[in-house]
């Protein structure tokens, strides 16, 4: 399983009609295929600056490289997130004790991991 | 509910025995009440300093509250954290469409924070 989630600021004024309407077209990410468990949040720590947050899950990182090269994907990182979002940070995790899933690496090698 | 997270980095190697101390000493966090569903997580988004996740949730502000101010997290916090964490962030989410949950404040009512709120004037953001 890998957890995928992004806390950002909007450029909207905090209860606009422009914010609400950002945060439902995010519905559409919800739909595509190997998103499970999305959710649409508001980080409330004073703590730091974000004021919402997208989290989904994967079951694998084939899931999640699908659904970031998916159209709905595309398009609402290009006509939405990139007009709209004016901060955000991405991170991402997984259980520990589990080996993260290799990915291909020029001249790189999978067995770089073991130990 | 309200889930609370930390995102971290530590001092020591990835892999070493003291990161493994670390995070058992973390999971201890777990039994102090009000605490749910403690994990601590390893991050792989590439471009993020971080490398661990902590998080947990509480199912209100009172139990957020009564764990922030209890002994072992104080301890916790001032014995490792503060000498095995080079860089962190905290994260806290509730879920959306919902007010946040009201906090006490002084010579406030809990009671307006939860009623519907008037949109606020528009304030200028950068």
């Amino acid at each position: 399983m890998i957890r995928h989630t992004v806390v950002f600021t909007l450029k909207h004024a905090k209860g606009s009609a422009e914010e609400a309407a950002f945060l439902k077209a995010a519905d559409i990410l919800a739909k595509i295929p190997g998103v499970e468990n999305f959710e649409k949040l508001r980080q409330v720590s004073p703590k730091n600056n974000y004021a919402f947050g997208f989290s989904m899950e994967f079951a694998d990182q084939r899931a999640y490289d699908g659904y970031n090269i998916h159209p709905d994907h595309v398009a609402f990182v290009r006509d939405r997130w990139v007009p709209e979002v004016a901060d955000f940070m991405e991170i991402d995790y997984t259980p520990l004790g589990r080996q993260p899933v290799e990915r291909p690496r020029p001249g790189g090698s999978a067995a770089a991991i073991s130990r | 509910m309200i889930t609370h997270t930390c995102v971290f980095r530590l001092k020591h190697a990835k892999g070493s025995d003291a990161e493994a101390s670390f995070i058992k000493a973390a999971k201890v966090l777990a039994k102090i009440a009000g605490v749910q569903e403690l994990s601590v997580m390893k991050q792989t988004f590439a471009k993020s300093p971080y490398s661990h996740l902590l998080t947990m949730k509480f199912s209100n502000r009172a139990a957020y509250d009564g764990y922030m101010n209890h002994p072992d997290h104080v301890i916790f916090t001032r014995e490792r954290w503060d000498k095995e964490v080079v860089d962190f962030m905290i994260l806290d989410y509730e879920a959306l469409g919902r007010n946040p949950l009201p906090r006490p404040r002084p010579g406030g009512s809990a009671a307006e924070a939860i009623r519907p709120r008037i949109p606020a004037p528009p304030k200028a953001r950068t």
